[in-house]
């Protein structure tokens, strides 16, 4: 047990720190700068959607900057997640590398349509279809995070039943495990939200949006604290 | 002696929170129903009852193999316990098996998401049941090959019958889909 590899303890909270950082940053920009939250209905006309990105244009764009440079914010959390899975799996630890790899690529699904919102802002004269296109593109985009987020959940899931370790002293005891998995089951939702524009299932309903959105910052908290607990512990222990 | 509840508190914490998921959308299926009854009832027309009612059967069945399969494991018993699992799992396959045959009966007549709000529920009800009865095949198929050693940790235990429960809540939330879709009048 305990023979993975030695991070620093102060690395690592450095990093979880810039996660929590990050996404507090990335909340305010999210919600007080671009105002997309509450979600716009998927059902908007056009020239209704082309005003969401013209009416105060300027505090818009530079929600997309603050977006911008805080929405990486899943890359070091998934580090550290990865590093405390990989001191409790043998052999190669091939559990991490995919909560890992799928964490940095998933940030994707976070930074990436902030972006195009930044197009979408940046003529705010041009024909409010093509303002449309990229309404729906980088909304759909930001919701249906099915390809990644499934994977990177599993390894954690599967760690928190199998550990060795106590629940009270590590990074992930099994009331994370369920979390987890309920944060997996849910992540089915959204991609319904290519087939509704409107009501429980479109983008900004229940299922796509609330839901995983809830979960995903319930789970971002949960794993932030036992994360820091576990480091704790680690740091007593001298290990 | 305490009373004792099966599985663990974590496992009860995700089935109670996807039953109130659920119990919300049924509320609003029954709310956008009472808009249109006329309009709900003849969508529903176009479903067929009798694979309604086979699936709710091999659900249940399946319910009562993994039920059984969890007592096996309690007992030691690492020869029924796989097959009682597998069997369980044969139903989930049935079941996939006759949704997608009713899709495609339903595809067939040109009826989609977009045909009537009725089949907008229905595809999304039944669609995201789907997608926790293959999730739940996942975890059959895993104590399907788990169990065919004797499990002795406590924990071990306690994830069996977390994963068992799991599968009763899928059929739980059939049984309630299968009465407000096929069924109410």
């Amino acid at each position: 047990m305990h023979q993975g590899p030695n991070a620093s303890v102060g690395g690592q909270r450095f990093m979880i720190w810039l996660a929590i950082a990050g996404a507090a940053l990335f909340a305010f920009a999210y919600i007080a700068m671009i105002r997309f939250f509450p979600p716009p209905p998927a059902d908007l006309p056009a020239d209704q959607v082309a005003l969401l990105y013209s009416a105060h244009n300027v505090r818009f764009r530079i929600g997309v900057i603050l977006g911008l440079i805080s929405g990486g914010f899943l890359v070091p959390i998934s580090i550290v997640i990865s590093v405390q899975m990989a001191r409790l799996e043998k052999g190669v630890p091939i559990w991490a590398i995919l909560q890992g790899v799928t964490g940095a690529i998933g940030s994707i699904f976070i930074w990436l349509p902030v972006l195009v919102w930044g197009v979408a802002a940046f003529s705010p004269d041009r024909p409010p279809e093509l303002t449309l296109i990229f309404h729906e593109f980088s909304w759909l985009f930001y919701i249906t995070t099915l390809a990644l987020f499934p994977m990177q959940l599993l390894g954690i899931i599967y760690l928190c039943f199998s550990k060795d370790e106590p629940d009270n002293v590590s990074a992930f005891p099994r009331w994370l495990g369920y979390l987890t998995a309920w944060q997996l089951v849910q992540s089915f939702g959204g991609p319904m939200a290519v087939l509704f524009k409107t009501g429980l299932f479109s983008w900004n309903g229940l299922l796509p949006f609330w839901i995983p959105f809830s979960l995903f910052f319930a789970w971002f908290a949960a794993i932030c604290w036992t994360l820091l607990r576990a480091l704790r512990c680690q740091k007593a222990a001298g290990a | 002696m305490q009373p004792r509840i099966p599985g663990e508190p974590g496992i009860w914490l995700l089935i109670f929170g996807e039953m109130t998921v659920f119990a919300v959308l049924f509320a609003s299926f029954l709310h956008a129903r009472h808009g249109d009854v006329a309009g709900f009832l003849a969508g529903q027309a176009h479903l067929s009852k009798g694979i309604g009612i086979a699936n709710t059967l091999l659900l249940l069945t399946s319910s009562l193999f993994v039920a059984k399969g969890v007592d096996m494991v309690k007992q030691g018993d690492s020869i029924h316990a796989p097959r009682l699992f597998a069997a369980g799992l044969a139903c989930a396959a049935g079941f996939v098996l006759l949704k997608a045959l009713e899709y495609a009966q339903l595809f067939a007549e040109g009826i989609a998401v977009g045909s009537h709000p009725f089949f907008g529920w229905y595809f999304a009800l039944t669609a995201l049941h789907l997608g926790h009865v293959l999730i739940g095949s996942l975890l059959l198929s895993a104590l399907t090959l788990i169990t065919r050693k004797p499990l002795t940790r406590p924990l071990h235990l306690a994830l069996t019958e977390s994963a068992g429960c799991f599968w009763h809540m899928v059929d739980l939330l059939w049984i309630v889909i299968f009465a407000l879709i096929y069924l109410v009048e």
